[in-house]
């Protein structure tokens, strides 16, 4: 591989805006995602296949940039922040810990207690206060992050930060990253394993996320293998292949995705993805992160930071108001393909400004990403407290 | 992402190179925030209307347990039936050059299995049904023409000769006067 600095003459040209860029596709098309299904999370299975078209079709394009593509951008964060600043694994395990978990912690009681909103107008209160009040959900909320159908991904990151000295290999090594592709068959594998040797459903469940949580180290791999990369400092030509290697690779897995969508129209489920389907499914993301990384030398707008901060409330706003949606259309004879085009337009619309609403106040950035904690971070940190104490010793002893 | 220092963006996260001409952006932040938010909605619209004009979807639908024109009453909709079952039901309204049969219907191919009267009121008869144990399946009152008619005749005939009944799969669903989902028991 060509190793050129700046071949191009151009500082923008190997600045990470396209990382923002990536930021944004993946808030975006995680609505796509959520917003495709019916109001209980199906593939409207009443409605006619024509009818299922355009709801299978966002679905199928939203998942281009799924939730894995989310961690991985998220994990290639982390790498490129660690690799700049020097800190202690149990100060950088602390700085996550705040930023991924009490957040976490904040949104997991919103959201258990949101849901009953949706339950009330959907006859199912009763069965979701039971839920609620049993205090062993809240053990699954908190750990699994069942409090909604998004809230996993919070502690599934966390969990992934903490191997992150290992995935440091990779940067020297980036073909370290390929053990992704394994990784993600032992996942499939395992999921086939435990579905057939057990029968407790909250017991299937949590050993299947220790399982996911062990293979999704592969994405940990690959994120640090494409920092590798883009320490190399490739430059604009082999870029441009790059580019092209990974868009030839991203149109055969959408493909692999069509396929999968016209079963999904047929049949009106989701099914299982199995075999290759399900490999395409969670290798996607390293090509489209593969993508946006050879994209680095393209005319990136530069202000997408100004957007890209808000990924993250995006993320974790936008299930309810879908769920506001899903109630304040529930008398409509809507079509699938109204139904899910007013979801998606709502809920993507409506989770930008409250993010950039949240984003104002002091008292609820944090809990978006944005800003420090109140009363936590943004108190004086312990090396001012021994200077303070320090300077009253010394004026104790009078020196 | 907020993995890193949350507040702060990707591009101020990375090295500060030194400062050399710059290139303009092709398009603006907030063009780029536009296209992306509305990309899914888009590509999924441009791939709606390509399969559209590939695949010629049927839009009709199977007819209700009760219609206009005949009903279902027994067994209800939804029901877990035996293979043998009693059908009960009522025909409102329908012409002399209708021919009304009921028929299994699964996947899109109509199984006849017997032909009811073509006279307005109650009606009841005894099908046997072969769809599998735990399978479901609809049984439908077909209102035909003649020209349907004689297919029907024929597929009997055919049938009977070779011991094979594949399935009528050439009748719409507007022929459809009356239909009943159910399960075949296990």
């Amino acid at each position: 591989m060509n190793i050129s600095k700046n071949e191009t003459g151009s500082v923008d040209s190997v600045r990470m805006h396209w990382l923002d860029g990536a930021r944004l596709a993946a808030a975006f098309c995680i609505i796509g995602i959520h917003a495709s299904s019916d109001s209980v999370g199906q593939a409207f299975a009443d409605a006619l296949p024509g009818e299922r078209v355009f709801p299978v079709m966002l679905r199928t394009v939203s998942e281009i940039a799924s939730t894995e593509f989310f961690i991985l951008v998220s994990l290639f964060l982390l790498s490129v922040r660690m690799s700049r600043k020097e800190l202690s694994y149990i100060a950088n395990i602390k700085q996550q810990a705040r930023r991924l978990l009490l957040p976490f912690v904040i949104w997991t009681i919103f959201y258990a207690f949101f849901r009953l909103y949706k339950a009330y107008y959907f006859d199912y209160y009763d069965a979701q206060w039971a839920e609620i009040v049993q205090p062993v959900n809240w053990i699954y909320y908190l750990t699994l992050g069942y409090s909604n159908y998004h809230m996993h991904f919070l502690p599934t990151l966390f969990v992934l930060i903490l191997f992150y000295p290992i995935y440091r290999l990779a940067i020297k090594a980036p073909i370290v990253g390929l053990i992704i592709v394994p990784m993600i068959y032992l996942n499939m594998l395992s999921g086939q394993f435990i579905w057939r040797h057990l029968d407790d459903l909250m017991i299937i469940e949590s050993w299947m996320r220790v399982a996911k949580l062990l293979t999704y180290t592969g994405y940990g791999f690959a994120a640090y293998a494409l920092l590798g990369l883009w320490q190399l400092k490739i430059d604009r030509k082999t870029s441009i292949s790059l580019f092209g290697f990974a868009l030839l690779v991203l149109t055969l897995g959408f493909g692999i995705r069509m396929m999968h969508a016209t079963e999904i129209i047929q049949t009106g489920s989701f099914g299982v993805r199995g075999g290759i389907i399900y490999m395409n499914h969670f290798l996607y993301p390293c090509f489209m992160v593969l993508a946006f990384l050879a994209s680095q030398h393209f005319r990136w707008p530069e202000k997408l930071a100004e957007w890209s901060k808000y990924s993250f409330g995006l993320y974790l706003m936008h299930p309810a108001f879908l769920y506001m949606c899903e109630v304040a259309v529930k008398d409509y004879e809507l079509t699938p393909t109204q139904f899910v085009s007013i979801k998606f337009a709502f809920a993507l619309v409506m989770s930008l400004c409250m993010s950039v609403l949240f984003s104002r106040s002091r008292y609820l950035a944090w809990t978006i990403g944005l800003g420090k904690i109140p009363f936590i971070e943004d108190r004086p940190k312990p090396h001012d407290w021994d200077k303070t104490k320090a300077s009253s010793q010394a004026i104790t002893q009078g020196q | 992402m907020n993995t890193g220092t949350l507040e702060q963006s990707a591009s101020q996260r990375e090295n500060q190179e030194p400062t050399q001409p710059r290139v303009a952006p092709a398009i603006s932040s907030k063009q780029f925030l536009a296209i992306v938010a509305l990309f899914p909605a888009l590509a999924a619209t441009a791939l709606a209307i390509l399969i559209h004009l590939s695949i010629p979807f049927n839009y009709d639908r199977p007819a209700a347990a009760t219609t206009d024109f005949a009903s279902i009453t027994m067994p209800a909709d939804g029901d877990t039936v035996s293979n043998e079952l009693t059908m009960r039901g009522s025909i409102f309204s329908t012409e002399a050059d209708i021919w009304l049969y009921l028929a299994e219907e699964s996947e899109g191919r109509y199984y006849p299995k017997t032909m009811i009267d073509n006279t307005a009121g109650p009606w009841q008869t005894t099908l046997y049904s072969g769809a599998p144990a735990g399978n479901e399946f609809r049984v439908v009152l077909l209102g035909l023409s003649a020209e349907q008619r004689l297919i029907v005749d024929n597929w009997f005939q055919h049938g009977s000769n070779t011991g094979e009944y594949p399935g009528i799969d050439s009748f719409e669903l507007d022929v459809e006067l009356a239909g009943v989902k159910l399960v075949a028991a296990p």
